[in-house]
């Protein structure tokens, strides 16, 4: 009786779920588009990467599917990218930027965000006014004064000149600030009556309720800083401490020498953990945006 | 008052005219030491080639040197003379960064806008004037012997020269040869290019774009839609408008003449710019540059050429013709990297005359290193004829010495090289001006503009309106 319960509540799913296909059939067909001119080019760099350079040169034009899939698959652009080129250890300096510059940019939006939304002092509007306006000027503007700077701090060419300026980051103040404005003031002052002061608060109760905007943060940082190439280009100056897209900027600048191979093969390998990244925060990065009221 | 007028060059061209020039564009000298007779001697240990400088300091002293990358070889190269340059002066240390090939000039003007640029410098002969305005370079003479200086070939030297002063030290030289594919006009039934080693005997623009037109026809009717007659360009970011310096200037320069009188418009026209570099307005839009145009343009609008970049189309075997460098034919020598099909070269369509431009890269030293001396010794090292054999023996680009070219028996035996040999010796360098970061931004648009059908009567003139705009600053 109970097993052919099942098999009906079942049954009732499959249909259900039909019923939706059906339904949103058009919308799926577009998404799925959308999502394979978006994926293409990936895939096509991850294919392209398992061929040889002679191949990838008399194989591209014109185009035919042979142009896309690996007639003689090979690993050697790898093998050539992570023993003669030593390209893991831009990926780890890559890796460090990165960590760095989302630790610091969370700790100090969150920080700022939540003073923003929550503690009341004199010019906090024109405070945050202020730093807004800062998001519209634009890293190549400030390129010089910003690379001085660092030069008189004794940093050019370290690990922290490469995200200590992107500290203060007023889109990621902007977005905390909205998070912990969505919850309940009352909230704050209950745990007030309990004795807690301003920073238990912070730690105890405010950032909790905003982990999915954390989420987005650390992945849109993460993205920024992954991608980042003028200011790495221009403020790192060791190539043992070099980023991987400056490496990979390299590989493509050297003229009348084609390394298509190896190109293709660091473009993958860089674009594996953003995609790892992307597909494990997706839910939050969501989520954060629309309870931030960016979406 | 003072501080004023020390901001401005000789030429009196403000400094901040030519950086923010500079910068524009890329969004995208001045100590005077005594001149000791060959520190070589004293250096005692290894060749420093001209160096001619005073001795140099025993405290320790570290020189940095940024340049482009190139590949595992040619690096290694450059590492092991590093290193034997350490050898022989232990107390100085040589820090290199190498950044994109597209990059370099950005980052040198960031570099010197900050006042901590590092003490070698990849530049290019191109803006020689420019880095003289800004006082970017150190006069390279104070520190060179005459005779490395007179072995530089004197158009070359010229380019790399500004107001009477060497400013960068060729590192190379830029040839255009037009290769072919035999193998794909032998399947159309047709004569190749000629297979000269001078200047002349070449094909003229008319036959150029007529061969290529029959050519185009006989690979169609025989079913081939796969092949072009002209593959597109390689330089720059590729395709068209991707760089006038050394390529698409060639339609427009070698419609002008240089023995012409100096008010013609035939010598404008291969001038390219006014004496002052100061207008081009007349000459990049003279009836015989627009003539070099319509002929650059027909390739297009014949479906000789495609109209966007493709990459790799001549070493993949799918285009009769390329224009590239002397360094296709030492790649193409190489066991292992032979392209798939028999090639030859053949010298660039001739208009009134062949035209070649000798823009290269040069190595610069700053003006404001703290070690003018020591970092001048380490440039000649590096353009020591040892080091320098051994870097053209594995780049494959031409020499930018006369001496140089004279121990490579190639250049004497060989057509490809004769014939690279006789263009480089009748190059030209790019027009004057300490603006020519401004002139060459705007003239590649223009010619890409042109490629896709613009009429280049309309969009010379405009071109040229709009370069005298921006070298208005330079005033």
């Amino acid at each position: 009786m109970v097993a052919l319960a099942n098999s009906d509540l079942m049954s009732l799913r499959r249909a259900e779920r039909r019923a939706y296909v059906v339904r949103h059939a058009g919308g799926i067909v577009t998404v799925a588009l959308v999502g394979f001119i978006f994926g293409f080019p990936i895939l096509w760099a991850a294919l392209s990467s398992l061929k040889s350079t002679n191949d990838i040169v008399t194989g591209t034009f014109p185009l035919s599917w042979s142009s896309f899939v690996p007639l003689r698959p090979t690993l050697e652009n790898y093998v050539y990218l992570f023993t003669q080129l030593k390209f893991q250890n831009n990926l780890m300096n890559t890796a460090i930027a990165a960590a760095g510059q989302v630790s610091i940019a969370v700790v100090a939006s969150s920080l700022a965000g939540y003073a923003f939304a929550r503690l009341r002092f004199p010019g906090s509007d024109m405070v945050f006014a202020l730093l807004l306006l800062t998001a519209f000027i634009p890293v190549e503007a400030i390129i010089v004064p910003l690379y001085q700077v660092m030069q008189q701090l004794g940093l050019v060419s370290t690990y922290p000149a490469l995200f200590l300026p992107f500290a203060c980051n007023p889109f990621g103040v902007f977005l905390m600030r909205q998070a912990f404005r969505d919850i309940p003031v009352e909230m704050d002052e209950a745990a007030r009556i309990d004795g807690a002061g301003p920073f238990r608060i912070f730690i105890s109760i405010a950032l909790p309720n905003v982990k999915p905007t954390i989420a987005t943060l650390v992945l849109i940082q993460f993205i920024w800083s992954w991608n980042a190439y003028l200011w790495p280009l221009v403020v790192m100056q060791d190539p043992n401490k070099q980023i991987a897209q400056v490496a990979i900027a390299n590989l493509k600048s050297i003229p009348n020498f084609p390394m298509d191979g190896p190109l293709f093969a660091a473009a993958t390998a860089v674009t594996i953990p953003l995609v790892i990244l992307s597909i494990c925060l997706q839910r939050y990065y969501v989520r954060g945006l629309v309870s931030s009221g960016m979406k | 008052m003072t501080g004023k007028t020390s901001e401005r060059s000789e030429s009196g061209v403000s400094r901040r005219a030519v950086l923010s020039g500079i910068a524009k564009a890329a969004a995208l000298g001045v100590f005077a030491p005594a001149v000791i007779d060959s520190a070589r001697a004293a250096a005692g240990k290894i060749d420093l080639g001209g160096y001619a400088g005073p001795t140099l300091t025993s405290e320790p002293v570290t020189l940095r040197f940024m340049r482009q990358d190139f590949t595992p070889d040619v690096n290694a190269l450059l590492e092991k003379a590093y290193a034997e340059f350490k050898a022989s002066f232990p107390n100085i240390t040589v820090v290199e960064e190498k950044v994109p090939y597209g990059d370099l000039q950005k980052k040198m003007l960031v570099y010197v806008a900050s006042n901590d640029a590092p003490d070698i410098m990849m530049g290019r002969t191109d803006f020689a004037d420019a880095y003289h305005a800004g006082k970017m370079a150190l006069p390279l003479q104070d520190y060179l012997s005459k005779a490395f200086v007179e072995d530089i070939p004197a158009n070359l030297r010229s380019a790399a020269s500004s107001g009477g002063s060497l400013y960068c030290s060729p590192w190379e030289t830029s040839v255009m040869l037009l290769y072919f594919n035999r193998d794909m006009w032998a399947k159309a039934g047709l004569k190749t290019p000629p297979e000269v080693d001078t200047l002349e005997g070449g094909w003229t623009d008319e036959e150029f774009i007529a061969q290529l037109e029959d050519l185009n026809g006989k690979l169609k009717a025989a079913g081939d839609t796969k092949s072009w007659a002209l593959a597109a360009a390689g330089q720059g970011n590729g395709g068209p408008g991707a760089n006038y310096s050394q390529l698409e200037s060639i339609w427009i320069r070698s419609q002008g003449d240089p023995t012409a009188p100096k008010s013609s418009s035939t010598y404008k026209t291969l001038a390219g710019i006014s004496d002052d570099g100061r207008s081009v307005t007349g000459y990049i839009d003279t009836p015989e540059a627009i003539k070099g145009m319509r002929y650059y343009q027909s390739l297009f609008s014949k479906g000789l050429t495609p109209l966007g970049p493709v990459p790799n189309q001549f070493p993949g075997g799918l285009a009769a013709t390329y224009f590239g460098g002397l360094n296709f034919t030492n790649r193409f020598r190489v066991p292992g990297m032979e392209p798939p099909f028999k090639w030859g070269v053949s010298p660039p369509p001739k208009g009134k005359i062949v035209f070649n431009g000798n823009g290269s890269d040069a190595p610069l030293v700053w003006a404001k290193s703290k070690h003018p001396a020591e970092a001048a010794a380490l440039l000649a090292f590096l353009c020591n004829d040892t080091n320098r054999l051994a870097f053209h023996k594995a780049w494959g680009s031409m020499p930018s010495r006369t001496s140089l070219r004279k121990a490579m028996s190639e250049f004497a035996t060989e057509q490809p090289f004769k014939l690279a040999s006789a263009l480089s010796d009748a190059s030209y360098s790019v027009p004057r001006t300490p603006g020519y970061f401004d002139y060459f931004n705007a003239m590649n648009p223009a010619v890409k503009d042109i490629a896709l059908g613009a009429d280049p009567a309309k969009v010379l003139p405009d071109t040229a309106a709009k370069i005298d705009r921006l070298l208005v600053k330079y005033k």
